[in-house]
């Protein structure tokens, strides 16, 4: 049996399916999010109004920036796929957009359980909350569109175009949506002084831990993606030397 | 440039022309549009006051929605013989392709407009054809067609055209549907259009960052259809 080449440079060999290899970024990732959650249940003062609801902030700010982030890198990678024609930024963008999906959920998930005990709402079309959940559909239609494209070049380009398209429009949804709620301004989280310095350490900790497990995911993501087209190569070099 | 311009009106053209002959596209959308008021009317029970509030979301829903139907066959209507590919080899900018097709969608909503505005006054019983009324809905079809164009080029031959194309066009559209409903509340207030300015600025501004990133990005969408 021959070697595959493992995307990761190392050559993997088909074992029996029980060797998992952990590297440093598994054992980082585990050890911060434990040490994240510690701080937020244990160290983290508890709020004087909300009590302990206001704990989710920990994981509600942290899925937000990296939402933000990974939108970024779906936009650049978009961008750099276009101009470079690389398999690996379309990769990248694929697998930043993927984990940004989640991130995407998990900040309307958790401001839907904050909101309930803070705002006494659910849902409020706050500029915020909206525009985040315009983001969550623009970024639904980007898979519909990858998974409805069977030519694997194709996909990437259209990809690569309304990965862009999306992240272009985002300051124009934020912008519009802020002049349609202008009249009903909704509490603001993150008032400067909200936070005692010990929830701003917890609240470094959490985004730390959580940015690590990101990288982890996405990179993840990468090696599969990679294989994959790994693999795809080799079926498409096969069958043409079959064809011969 | 002119060249560039004659190349996109003879594509509008020769789909228009196409179109008044089958009138495939125009009468599904101005039936649907028609109806869609219909559904609204008893949706909202328009006999009541309130009426005067829901209908700028009226309007606009309903000429997006009209919008939408038909707009994926400004590429799809040239998949079958290797057309799109044709059009894409021949020596024109696919910006000028893009232009023709964004021309011919652009006709024919305004063609429904046409239609839908004066029946919409009449239903409603609202002064809709005022100028101040008038200007935002073209100002926003010529947005929405912008994006509508690269979209309809984007879900061009996939296997799920028809469901792919609402569900990227109205999460974009989204800043259109806002400032569009505001303008022609406001419009409807009364004659004066200044009221609305803000809003009807903002439409158009976003209708240009619409066509500019979609002239950008055109010719990547529009590379080999296959």
């Amino acid at each position: 049996m021959t070697d595959i080449a493992h995307p990761g440079g190392r050559v993997a060999r088909p074992t029996d399916g029980r060797t998992v290899s952990v590297g440093p970024l598994d054992v980082a990732s585990v050890l911060a999010v434990l040490a994240a959650l510690g701080a937020i249940f244990y160290f983290s003062p508890t709020e004087r109004v909300q009590g302990d609801v206001f704990r989710i902030l920990y994981v509600h700010l942290s899925m937000a920036w990296l939402a933000y982030a990974a939108f970024s890198i779906v936009f650049g990678a978009s961008v750099a796929y276009l101009l470079r024609r690389r398999r690996g930024a379309d990769n990248l963008a694929r697998a930043a957009a993927e984990i940004g999906l989640v991130c995407t959920s998990l900040v309307l998930a958790t401001g839907v359980l904050w909101g309930r005990p803070v705002w006494g709402v659910w849902w409020t079309w706050d500029a915020r909350l909206t525009t985040t959940l315009v983001l969550w559909f623009s970024y639904v239609g980007y898979f519909m569109v990858r998974s409805a494209i069977l030519d694997p070049d194709r996909a990437a380009r259209v990809g690569a175009v309304i990965g862009i398209v999306g992240f272009v429009n985002v300051p124009v949804v934020q912008l519009s949506v802020t002049w349609w709620r202008t009249l009903h301004p909704a509490p603001s989280v993150t008032r400067p002084g909200a936070l005692t310095p010990e929830m701003t350490a917890v609240l470094f900790v959490s985004l730390i831990a959580f940015s690590l497990l990101f990288a982890r995911l996405i990179t993840l993501r990468l090696g599969v993606l990679r294989a994959q087209g790994a693999l795809v190569d080799l079926i498409r070099r096969h069958e043409t030397r079959e064809g011969a | 440039m002119r060249r560039w311009l004659g190349h996109a009106l003879a594509i509008a053209l020769k789909d228009l022309r196409r179109e008044s002959r089958t009138r495939d596209y125009l009468v599904g959308k101005l039936v649907l549009a028609l109806l869609m008021l219909l559904a609204f009317a008893f949706a909202f029970d328009v006999g009541g006051e309130h009426v005067r509030r829901a209908a700028p979301g009226i309007l606009w829903i309903t000429l997006i929605f009209s919008g939408m139907l038909g707009s994926g066959m400004a590429f799809s209507s040239e998949s079958e013989n290797g057309l799109l590919e044709g059009l894409i080899l021949a020596p024109v900018d696919r910006g000028a392709i893009y232009a023709g097709k964004f021309l011919g969608i652009l006709a024919l909503m305004v063609g429904v407009e046409a239609v839908v505005l004066p029946t919409f006054a009449s239903f409603f019983n609202l002064p809709a054809i005022s100028l101040s009324v008038i200007a935002p809905v073209l100002i926003g079809s010529v947005g929405f067609s912008a994006v509508a164009t690269l979209f309809a080029a984007v879900a061009a031959n996939t296997r799920t055209r028809e469901v792919l194309l609402p569900v990227l066009l109205l999460p974009t559209v989204t800043p259109l549907i806002i400032s569009g409903v505001r303008a022609t509340d406001l419009g409807l207030g009364g004659p004066a259009v200044g009221d609305g300015l803000p809003w009807l600025q903002l439409t158009a501004v976003v209708g240009a960052i619409y066509a500019g990133v979609s002239l950008l990005v055109v010719d990547q969408v529009l590379e080999e259809m296959e």
